[in-house]
């Protein structure tokens, strides 16, 4: 009895304690819009004593991968190669992609247009230099792009540089990028597809060799910190980069620690061990809140999970028994209920999309029409289609039962809650669900051949207006994404129309209607939407946190004097040997 | 063993080619690239044929999650365990013969009941709950100790020697208490047997009949006669210390072969499995012959060549 009071008590806890959490979300929402970012520190109480100083221990779950721009494509390794390697402009708050409008100077210190916008002249700002000092110019540019856009590099950002043409230099502070034609997204494609690499460094290593160079275990960048030590597997330190050209990091240093474990990770935080976890277990919220030194940070994810439907067969390329009916996709859509499955799994800590895209997306449409949860009309619409229920309760047609399985990987509880609870749902219209729980890697393995009934999948979407070109179209089902195999070519003229407009208001209009024509057809029934909550000690004052990077105001994290700790004090003295 | 690991880590399911390649929207050329690099376009027999010519030049291949050589990983994650393993194997083995040694001497008493059933509880704990029971209580609950990593990141390099010294100790002792605690348990029972045995042997009687404390009747003669069984255990226990950081390198964020081995399997980085599971087998042949020499050492009847028989 004791025990059952304690859990509930817990429970209650926990439910409180994502309520409050919620409430600041809000609140933090409404204070914190984008591009609003002085109104954005997240930190502790207030102190704007930004003086130089102080070290942040970031807690990840896994070592980042040499630290060679063009490949980064893994979080950890992101995270420290954006610290390292600037680009030419970067993305503001707003996340805008269209046009320039937003971006801030980085590399270049301005840039023009040419009249028939297939042109953009970047100038570069002449006191930039390489952490060896050598000066950043125009030719590091043109290095860059050439290696990002060889195909036998074997870089995926290659596929999203294909509409430059090329980059010439007219002088040693001058890039010239053509386009081969106009779109919305020329700026940044330019920019932020890639971080500027050195080439005096780089230039004479061959590029089949470019991804194990020894570079990559001690990299020379341009950015705000600058590399300093790696103990592969344990932890990896950057540090202010003191006579950068943009100025030097507020922070002396940011080391980068590995815990593989949840358990680890939140130890480490509870501990003081370390000051920064970029993810909170629901369940550790009571007692990150019982910490007067610690302090929850919410900030949007741009990512959304689905229900994702397979609508062709692996073997001989012709329509799955089952999803390859749109009738019957739509039926089970509206036989789920998804607000209360996602208030089951993640209570107040997820909202359930309306569409293929997250609410933090530039792109993002609250207005778009869902199919509505109506098991009745689901019932009937099975009926129609010949599924009638069997002495088993399960559909048939032709002696065959209306079943199916949903791949779900072992690596993810909410995925595997998400499973369950679409089998319970879907067994009350008479439909039979089998859940096969796979590791990971053999999940995405079965997911590109095909192999694969359903799955619940989880897709962050970078920036770009053109994540669902490149999830959802023909043109990606060629290139070997959209494993689900959904082709609608009205959808995707809408998504064509979309990306090759500068109107944004025209832009989201066509996106209103890929999204309708999508909606309709179901071929994933969207689930739910995360919002994530960090776990910072109070001393640091972070500021913003950008959805898709939340890293990426981190030379402007401050420590205020008063509150720093030893390891705040140690300064920018070189190490004993 | 080679052989064995190389088949069975290709039957299982899933592609080498992860990290960030997983997603969706990275093309398949891309993929296609990456697998021709590491040579996973070839047959698998060219592929076995390969890695074999590759390992008898003492070459265990390349990462295809680390972009390093295998060698070079396994140089800095093997010392790193052997710190681990083998500070919880001389922690396990003094620990579980002081056990026996108390319960031996006890033997029938409260005592020895309670260290009986406590060390027969730990020796039922799965490692990784042990693990994460210890890292919570003693690191946050009672913060004795550092919550992992094997120095303190930030401030390692800027202490002196000693300092620098205590810090690394600072950092062994949870995980390497929490590994040696399953051990000791087991080695207890063991060892508390195997002296039991020999309790009531006639020389021991003589002993404590010329008046020898029992102290040292036990410590002298019985423990010398009764450590045959524990040294089989000490030869076995070095590459079942491999194992068991496996777990608990995860769990205290230690960076070594048990770590990399989980790591390397998820990823189906092939090469780093390999020389995981190679190593491991040469672990448990120098086990092996650690324990003969062990028992040469302590049973001077087994150095003895076979004489004659006598008719």
């Amino acid at each position: 009895m004791h025990l059952i009071v304690s859990i509930s008590a817990r429970r209650t806890a926990i439910r409180t304690s994502i309520r409050t959490a919620l409430l600041a979300t809000a609140l933090w929402t409404v204070a914190c819009r984008p591009g609003d970012r002085s109104s954005a520190s997240a930190g502790g109480a207030g102190s704007s004593d930004k003086s130089p100083g102080g070290t942040v221990v970031i807690s990840v779950s896994a070592d980042a991968e040499p630290l060679i721009p063009p490949y980064a494509n893994q979080q950890q390794t992101r995270l420290i190669v954006e610290q390292l390697f600037d680009r030419l402009a970067e993305l503001g708050d707003s996340v805008n992609t269209v046009g320039d409008r937003g971006f801030i100077p980085h590399l270049a210190q301005r840039w023009d247009w040419s009249p028939d916008s297939l042109a953009i002249t970047f100038h570069l700002d002449p006191r930039a230099r390489w952490h060896d000092g050598v000066p950043v110019r125009s030719n590091d540019v043109r290095y860059t792009f050439s290696i990002y856009s060889d195909t036998a590099a074997g870089i995926d950002a290659t596929t999203q540089l294909n509409q430059i043409d090329s980059v010439t230099t007219p002088d040693s502070l001058t890039a010239t990028f053509w386009f081969k034609h106009r779109y919305p997204e020329q700026f940044f494609d330019a920019t932020y597809q890639m971080l500027i690499c050195p080439e005096h460094l780089l230039g004479k290593i061959k590029l089949a060799d470019l991804r194990t160079a020894p570079f990559g275990r001690n990299p020379v960048g341009d950015g705000r910190f600058r590399f300093s030590a790696w103990s592969p597997g344990a932890s990896l330190t950057i540090v202010a980069d003191t006579a950068n050209y943009r100025g030097r990091a507020t922070l002396d240093r940011v080391v980068m620690a590995i815990s593989p474990t949840p358990a680890g990770a939140i130890a480490k935080i509870f501990s003081g061990d370390a000051d920064f976890l970029e993810v909170v277990h629901p369940e550790d919220i009571p007692e990150i809140r019982r910490h007067p030194a610690l302090t929850i940070l919410p900030y949007a994810d741009p990512s959304y999970g689905f229900l994702w439907f397979n609508l062709r067969l692996p073997k001989h390329g012709g329509p799955h028994p089952i999803f390859g009916s749109r009738a019957l996709r739509r039926a089970l859509f509206m036989a789920l209920d998804r607000t209360s499955m996602v208030r089951n799994v993640f209570d107040t800590l997820a909202v359930v999309p309306r569409g293929p895209f997250a609410n933090s997306s530039q792109v993002a449409d609250t207005t778009v029409a869902s199919l509505p949860y109506d098991t009745a009309a689901a019932g009937r619409t099975l009926d129609s289609l010949g599924w009638r229920r069997g002495p088993d309760g399960v559909r048939q047609r032709n002696g065959k039962p209306l079943a199916f399985t949903i791949l779900v990987t072992t690596s993810s509880k909410p995925r595997s809650q998400m499973a369950i609870l679409v089998q319970d749902q879907l067994a009350r219209v008479g439909v039979h669900v089998s859940i096969e729980p796979v590791e990971l890697r053999t999940l995405v393995t079965r997911l590109m051949k095909g192999d694969f009934d359903a799955t619940v999948w989880v897709w962050k979407p970078d920036p770009s207006m053109s994540d669902l070109k490149q999830t959802w179209t023909i043109p990606a089902e060629r290139l070997g994404a959209n494993w689900g195999a959904y082709e609608s070519p009205a959808f995707d003229a809408q998504v064509d129309s979309a990306l090759a407009t500068s109107d944004l208001a025209r832009v989201r209009e066509h996106f209103h209607q890929a999204y309708t024509i999508i909606n309709g057809d179901a071929p994933a029934v969207w689930l739910y939407q995360p919002l994530q909550l960090a776990v910072a000690q109070r001393r640091i004052h972070t500021g913003y946190l950008r959805p898709d990077a939340w890293w990426v105001h981190l030379p402007d994290w401050y420590i205020p004097e008063s509150d720093r700790i030893p390891r705040d004090r140690i300064g920018l003295v070189a190490a004993t040997p | 063993m080679t052989t064995a690991t190389f088949i069975l880590i290709h039957l299982a399911p899933g592609d080498p080619i992860g990290g960030g390649l997983d997603d969706p929207r990275v093309s398949e050329a891309v993929r296609a690239h990456w697998r021709a690099v590491y040579g996973l376009d070839q047959p698998l027999a060219v592929q076995f044929i390969r890695y074999l010519a590759g390992v008898a030049r003492g070459q265990f291949g390349y990462s295809f999650a680390y972009n390093e050589s295998v060698s070079t990983i396994l140089a800095r994650a093997l010392p790193r365990t052997m710190l681990l393993a083998g500070s919880a194997l001389v922690l396990s083995f003094v620990a579980g013969i002081a056990m026996a040694l108390i319960q031996v001497a006890r033997h029938g008493t409260a005592t020895d009941r309670v260290i009986g059933v406590a060390s027969l509880a730990v020796y039922s704990l799965p490692e990784f709950w042990l693990g994460q029971v210890a890292l919570l209580t003693f690191a946050y609950v009672l913060p004795i100790f550092p919550a992992g990593g094997m120095v303190d990141p930030v401030m390692h390099p800027y202490l002196g020697p000693l300092a620098a010294l205590w810090d690394r100790i600072d950092h062994l002792i949870l995980p390497a208490l929490t590994l040696s605690a399953l051990t000791a348990a087991g080695i207890a029972r063991y060892q508390r047997a195997a002296l039991l045995d020999v309790a009531a042997d006639d020389y021991l009687r003589t002993a404590r009949a010329k008046g020898v404390p029992e102290r040292s009747v036990l410590m002298r003669h019985a423990l010398r006669n009764a450590a045959l069984p524990v040294i089989t255990l000490f030869g076995l226990a070095l590459p079942g210390f491999l194992g068991g950081t496996v777990f608990i390198e995860k769990v205290f964020s230690w960076p070594g072969i048990g770590s990399l081995a989980v790591d390397a399997v998820t990823a189906r980085d092939y090469p780093v499995v390999i020389a995981c599971a190679v190593l491991g087998s040469m672990l448990v042949a120098g086990g092996s012959f650690l324990a003969d020499v062990l028992y040469a050492v302590a049973d001077p009847r087994l150095r003895r060549a076979p004489g004659p028989s006598r008719p």
